[in-house]
């Protein structure tokens, strides 16, 4: 990309995201979170910088535990921004889309990275707030798996946040891809193995779900 | 004397234009790099830059032990130009400015005596922002003050002190090869002050 200009790449509802070339042989993704107009500025203001702040700290305190995360190069607080690593491959929505059917040894591999990288990051206590097959890369060349996008993390030791997280995850795969409750299973069985917690997230994440067809049920 | 580009800086477009590309701004200057190795007089060195004696040109002297890659200056000096820029600094100079940007803490002192040069240190990294004077003149002034061999900057990797970095930036035992270590390490420095 021989460019002299960032190239927007997304535009969200809390963020607009880009693409920069930043120096020799690297590429950044800058991710600017917007204020929001009709809040108090001054408190807006601080809370926009919070929320830049716990956005890059997670990826931080991933990367540092073992998992894989865009590095974090550089924090702009009062242009609310954070300069990242491009990763370059393909988000796992895509991933599975091109190669639908998938091969199962492909499928159990990818489930298993997702369900080993989501249990150290609740066992950090971070909870994503926004899993779903766009969230995550599968890196060239390595096939590493990359968790991205902590606008909407928090952090909470609560098995009921960690259940909803995954509950998400679920609603998400089935939305977006036919037949993948296979997959799902198998991200929540490495998921339980590997989580400290993960027996009890399991056991609520059945709540929540007989709660949320509740809802659908009756809502 | 090795001159180096630093990454531009992101200006963002005004809140409720969203437009599909966003040129730079002015770019920042370059950055020119020397490496110094068995250097012999690091205490008259260091007494020199501590008085600020006019014999030490405008410049930073980084210790090659506690760089794993110019990606990382790179960023120091990026931010501290930043910084400059939005009129936030820390420190009272854009030099000093830089050390502490290598620090993944907010300790000044601590970040002179970890990254500056020390009393036993015998490799650094010299780094000038732009050039205030024709770049032979700075280079003897610097072969003058300091007694050592300059070397080619791509010998930066033969002088990083991995367990060294591992101490200052907590990388723990993720840290297996150089690649990793710049990740976390570029990363601490952005999160400076801000990560338990
Ligand atoms: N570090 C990155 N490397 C490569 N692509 C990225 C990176 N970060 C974001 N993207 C791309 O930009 C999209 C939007 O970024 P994201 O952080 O998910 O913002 P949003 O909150 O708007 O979803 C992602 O779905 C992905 O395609
Ligand atoms: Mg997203």
């Amino acid at each position: 990309m021989e460019t002299h200009e960032a190239i927007l790449i997304k535009q969200g509802a809390e963020a607009r995201v880009y693409k920069m070339p930043f120096g020799e042989g690297r590429c950044a993704i800058v991710k600017e979170r917007f204020k929001k107009a009709y809040r108090h500025p001054v408190l807006d203001e601080k809370l926009t910088a919070r929320r830049v702040i716990q956005e890059a700290r997670c990826l931080q305190r991933l990367r540092r535990a073992g998992v894989d995360t865009p590095t974090v190069y550089m924090v702009d607080t009062p242009n609310s921004l954070i300069y990242m690593e491009y990763v370059d491959g393909s988000s796992v929505r895509d991933y599975i889309n091109s190669r639908a059917p998938m091969n199962d040894d492909d499928e159990r591999l990818l489930a298993q990275s997702i369900g080993k990288s989501l249990a150290v990051m609740h066992d950090l206590d971070i909870v994503h707030g926004d899993l779903t097959t766009s969230n995550m890369i599968v890196r060239e060349g390595s096939q590493s798996l990359v968790l991205i996008d902590f606008g909407l993390s928090m952090v909470s030791s609560m098995v009921e946040d960690k259940a909803v997280d995954l509950y998400v995850l679920e609603r998400a795969m089935i939305s977006t891809h036919p037949d993948t409750e296979g997959m799902f299973q198998c991200i929540l069985d490495t998921y339980g193995k590997s989580s400290k917690g993960g027996k009890a997230v399991r056991k609520k994440l059945e709540e929540v779900r007989r709660r949320g067809r509740k809802r659908t049920a009756f809502g | 004397m090795q001159t180096v580009k630093l990454p531009p800086l992101f200006t963002p477009p005004t809140p409720d234009s969203p437009v599909p590309s966003v040129p730079f701004a002015t770019p920042l200057p370059d950055i020119h790099v020397t490496l110094f190795r068995n250097i012999r007089n690091a205490v008259d060195v260091r007494n020199l830059v501590i008085k600020g004696d006019p014999r030490v040109p405008e410049c930073v002297l980084i210790n090659a032990a506690t760089i794993v890659d110019v990606f990382q200056i790179q960023m120091a000096c990026t931010k501290a130009l930043l910084h400059q820029q939005q009129g936030i600094m820390r420190t009272r100079s854009l030099y000093s400015e830089i050390l502490f940007n290598l620090s993944p803490t907010n300790n000044i002192s601590d970040a002179i005596r970890q990254f500056g040069i020390s009393d036993t240190t015998t490799a650094v990294a010299v780094v000038m922002v732009g050039m205030q004077a024709p770049p032979e003149e700075v280079r003897l002034r610097l072969l003058t003050l300091i007694e050592g061999e300059p070397i080619p900057l791509s010998h930066l990797p033969e002088f990083t002190d991995l367990p060294l970095i591992n101490r200052i930036y907590k990388t723990g035992n993720v840290a297996a090869d150089r690649g990793q270590t710049l990740a976390l390490v570029v990363g601490a420095m952005a999160l400076k002050g801000h990560l338990s």
